[in-house]
Parts: structure tokens; sequence; C-alpha cells
């Protein structure tokens, strides 16, 4: 890293240097968390699933699902004007029902009854509540503030990593020539090649992600020349419900949904859930919608609709403009949830390892001045311990959050109350407390100690749904990956907590410089 | 199948890439390459690419294949990176079980 001499003009790649060193250090810490948490919620119906043992398998078609499902609701909610049905799809075996008035639709959520049924019986089913993956998801883009306030500060930490990625392309000029270089064994030197190779064979995912994520959200960021283009609509008036529950037909009237979903399914593919309304008037009309993964292009908001009595399509799929297929298909990008469990896979993957890139990065700041801490002043020094502890609590720490959430979520009385938010407490509870034990510990054996942890807590998972669970604990398949792939995390976090006790324990003498 | 396959066309690809760099040609073969052998690996591993490319496009639409394929390459380089500075022996026994995986896919 270049000296900082004031008379001296920079080059550009000691500008850049200076800009991606500093500049990931900042950001680096909670980007660290964004795509940890972003690779987990790959998974996040898959971890709703784990989170939820006692829903069953589902092994019934979506129609038998479906038609289940009317009939709790024609027997149970007959007169409420809203029903959603949620059906069991290729990640989610989950059939539910939510239903409600038109006020308690447009309130918040949560003001609607919503009900897990099996699929096979109808008969309702208490899940355990959870948080779920859906917190992790959420964790991602709004860091568990407000979501406004979340979503602009994750929104610049995302141009922070844009700066950080073009700044290491500049300072790493020899990229081609360097494409594959790692030489172990080398301490520093090591650790930099490990993160720039990383983060070169890797470089058009993280520039990929980066610019889609931004992208999500680019209205909220820069509204002001949708806004100049685009007036300002009038407010809606709400049209006044007519009131004609005196003519109301029979729901059982309603016609055949096994033709309806057939015919939406032959348009959309396959299908994640429909919804009536104006549920009991000649008006009801079936809304279906569709699995957003389908095609790259992110599919939120498409449905087809059809009158609820005669099955005729009322309104087909819209075709979108140009401009609009080229956000969604951008969107999709980041929201991967095209191209099946495979793709699924790879993104995940590489996303843990962009994660771990920048843990690389972080810990390449340390190791390199570590050989001179004596040297400098005491205030640098406290920084310097500030820093080494932040970047354990981050990087194990933020870890220890995850999996410790799903400790809880596996040791939390089942009936207790807001037990979301405890799951929640667990997790950031379980952080403090990494940064707490990293504050009054070397930082050597915290790293060491920590990494263990994370190891045992990842291997022990399926014993711990065993001793929890029983006999209940693998009736389904995605209980068993999830379980599996925590265990294959803990060996290598296991390796990790190996690796780093032998580091610190050689002798700084073994370690050239560059 | 046609995953496996395509992981396998990948991966050996990108061992093609690696060998024709002069690190790993000398660990491999004991001796500096002759600059027609670098170019050899280089225009084989590019050929390689291409019915990786395909395996993708059979496994997904071609779109989707093409993101899958990105990132199989990255991947499986990164495998090779970790792997090949240490021992050789580990990235040979993956391309023997690569040559078979790549040509079974085609056909099941």
């Amino acid at each position: 890293m270049a000296e900082h001499v004031a008379d001296k003009p920079h080059s550009l790649t000691q500008s850049m240097s200076w800009l991606h060193t500093w500049g990931s250090l900042v950001c680096g810490w909670l980007l660290f968390a964004i795509f940890l948490t972003g690779s987990i919620s790959v998974f996040d119906t898959e971890i709703n699933r784990w989170m939820r043992p006692e829903l069953p398998q589902a092994s019934v078609s979506q129609v038998k699902a479906a038609q289940t499902a009317l009939k709790h609701l024609s027997t149970n909610f007959a007169d409420k004007s809203n029903w959603s049905i949620v059906l069991p799809t290729e990640r989610s075996d989950e059939l539910a029902i939510t239903a409600g008035t038109d006020e308690s639709w447009r309130a918040a959520p949560g003001s609607s009854t919503r009900q897990t049924l099996d699929p096979q019986t109808g008969e309702v089913i208490r899940a355990r509540e959870t948080a779920g993956g859906n917190f992790f998801f959420r964790f991602h883009f709004t860091l568990h503030f407000p979501r406004n306030i979340g979503i602009w500060i994750v929104g610049f930490l995302g141009m922070a990593m844009l700066a950080a990625i073009i700044s290491g392309v500049i300072i790493h000029k020899k990229i081609f020539r360097e494409f594959f270089t790692f030489r172990p064994n080398r301490g520093q030197r090591s650790w930099l090649d490990a993160h720039n190779a990383t983060a070169v064979l890797l470089l058009p995912f993280h520039i990929v992600i980066t610019y889609t994520g931004l992208v999500i959200f680019m209205f909220i960021y820069m509204p002001s020349a949708r806004d100049l283009l685009t007036p300002p609509e009038p407010p809606v008036q709400m049209a006044q419900v007519q009131d004609e529950r005196s003519e109301r037909p029979a729901p059982a009237s309603y016609t055949d949904i096994a033709t309806v979903l057939a015919k939406a399914e032959a348009v959309m593919g396959e299908l994640s859930g429909f919804s009536i309304e104006k549920q009991g008037t000649p008006q009801a009309t079936i809304s279906v919608r569709p699995v957003i993964g389908n095609q790259i292009a992110l599919g939120t908001g498409h449905s087809v609709s059809f009158n609820a009595y005669t099955g005729e399509v009322l309104k087909d799929i819209v075709p979108v403009s140009n401009t609009q297929l080229t956000n969604r298909v951008i969107v999709g990008l980041h929201f991967a949830q095209f191209g099946g469990y495979p793709m699924r896979w790879l993104y995940f993957i590489c996303g843990m390892l962009s994660a771990f890139m920048m843990a690389m990065g972080l810990v390449v700041f340390t190791v390199k001045r570590r050989p001179q801490y004596h040297k400098e002043s005491s205030l640098a020094q406290r920084l310097y311990r500030g820093i080494e502890s932040l970047n354990i609590t981050t990087i194990v720490g933020v870890s220890l959050g995850a999996i410790a959430m799903l400790w809880a979520n596996r040791l939390l009385p089942v009936t207790l109350a807001d037990r979301p938010q405890m799951e929640i407490n667990v997790f950031f509870a379980a952080i403090i407390a990494s940064f707490l034990y990293s504050c009054v510990r070397d930082a050597a054996k915290c790293w060491v100690e920590q990494l263990w942890l994370l190891a045992v807590l990842l291997i022990l998972l399926p014993v711990l749904s065993l001793i929890t669970l029983g006999n209940n604990s693998w009736h389904d398949s995605q209980l068993v990956y999830l379980e599996l792939t925590c265990v294959a995390l803990g060996l290598i976090a296991a390796f990790a907590a190996r690796q780093a006790k032998r580091s610190f324990a050689a002798t700084p003498r073994r370690r050239k410089t560059v | 199948m046609i995953f496996v396959t395509a992981i396998a066309l990948c991966y050996l690809a990108m061992l093609c890439f690696c060998m024709a760099m002069q690190r790993h040609f000398r660990q491999f073969w004991q001796r500096e390459p002759e600059p027609f052998e670098q170019l050899a690996l280089r225009v084989l591993g590019i050929a390689l690419l291409i019915p990786a490319w395909i395996a993708c496009g059979l496994g997904w639409n071609w779109p989707m294949a093409t993101i899958a394929w990105f990132m199989l390459l990255a991947l499986t380089g990164y495998s090779l990176l970790l792997s090949l500075p240490y021992h050789t022996r580990p990235a040979l026994g993956a391309a023997a079980i690569a040559i078979p995986c790549s040509m079974v896919g085609w056909f099941l």
C-alpha cells in the first residue's frame, strides 16, 4: 500500500489502492453480512421448511391441494370476500390459506386469518411460529433496519462495493497473467494471492450481483427520472362494494378449479397459488399466480384472471414492454429464482465464495499490519485492536448468529409467545456475544475458539434435530439436505479453525514479506 | 446427468488452461513448456468450452445455460486454484473421473 507522501502526486494505482484498502475495510464488515445472508436466502424457502418441521411432506398434486383448500374455505370462511391459497410447489410443501375482508386485506398483514392445511385431509396444522428463512432475506437488503432506511444503507454499501470492485481491478492490472496465481504458505502474500484469485475468478459474478442488486431499488435511489416522465397518478377512489349478500350464489357453484389451473399453467408454467376476489358475489374472479422463477425475468405481479363461475379468461398475462422486460431480467438475475435447484446451488456456492473473498480481504488488512503493531502509537494500536475485533465479529460472529438461530428454532419452546422475535434476538445476541468475547480475548485465540464453536454448532445440527424431534427429524428430504449442507459447512469451519491455529502458532520469522 | 457432463467439461477446459501456464506445466511434466505446447493446450481448452456450453444448454434453456456456464467455469477454476499449488494428484484424479463423465452424459 502506498505511503501517504504529501508532496508527491499519486499514480492512479496508488489512489485506487488507498481507496480499495480503506473503503473496503469500512464497508467490508457489513458487506460480508449482506453477502452471507444473501447466499443463505437463496434457500429461504427450504430454511422455512426446516424451521417448521411439523409440516407434512406434501405428496398430492396441486389440483388436489387446491380442492382441499377450497373445501375448507367454503366450509369455514364462506362470508369472507377475499380468499388466497398458496399451493405446494417444487420447493415448498406448504398448503396455506388466507381469508379476509377487503378492509383487512388492505390493512397490515396478519389482520386476515392465515392457516396451514394438510393437503390430504384439509385439517388445520399448527406448526411452530418462526422467523424462518425470510429473516435472512429481509436482513440481506435492510440489515434489520426499518425498511426504507435499511434499503438506503444497503444501497450505499452496494455502491461502495462497485467502487471496491473497480478499484480492485485497476490495482490488479496483471489480471490475466496472474489469473491463477496462488502461492501458499507464504503468510501475508498467500492471503493476498487467495483474495485476488477468488475475486478475479468470481469477477463476473460480483459485478452482476452488485449491479443488479442496486437496480432492484433504483426507483428509490434515483426517482427523479421516472417522476419527471410519468405524472403522479390521482388517488384512486375505492369503489363502494355492492352489498349483494342476499343474492349470493353458493361457493360450491364455482367452476372446476382443475380446468382453471390447467389453463393457467399452460400459459405461465408452474403455479404458486391463486386467490378469489369478491368471493361470494357474482363478480367473483380467480387470479392465478405463477412461481416467480419460470424464466430469468422475475415474474412477480404476473397473473391470469378467470371468471369464478364460468372459468372464462378475464385477463390474460399482459405482455410486458421491452423496457419492463429488461428491468425484470436484470432484477431476476439477482433474485436467482430461475433454473431449478442446480442453478440455486451455483448461486449459493458463488455467493458464499464471494463472502469468503471479502473475509480474506479483511484478514489481509490485519495480517499485513500485525508485524508492525508494536511500532504504532497507542491510539493506532487501539484502533487496530478494534479492527481485529470487528473482523472476528463480522466474519465468525454473524455466521454464529445464523447457526444459533437454527439452534434456537429447535430449542425454544414451541408455544413460546412472540417466538419469531425470540429467534431474531438469539441471532443478535450471538453477534454481540462474539463481539464482547473478541474484545477481551487475544485475537489469535479468539479466532480459533470462535471458529471451533461455529464448526461444532454446524456439525452437531443433525444431532440436535434428533434429540428435539426424535423420529420426526428427517421425514422430508429437504430437512436432510439442509442438515447435510450445514455439516459440510461445519467441516470447512473446522478446517479453517485448524489452519488458523497452525498459522498463529508459526513463528513470525516464517512469514516472508512481499 | 447432463449437469455432471457440463461440470466435467468445464473442469477439463480449466485444467487445460492451467496446464498451459508455465508454473503448472512444470508441475505436471517436470520441464519447461514449448510455445506450441502452450498454444495447443490453450486451443484444446477453448475447444472444450464449446461442448461445455452446449451441455449447459441441454440442462437449462440457452440464457440460463450461459449464466450457469460462467459460474461453472469460475467454480471449477477455483477448485484447481486451491488444489494445484499443493499437489497435482487430486487434479489428475478429478480429471480421470471427469473424462468419462464428460462423454457419458450425452447419452443418458
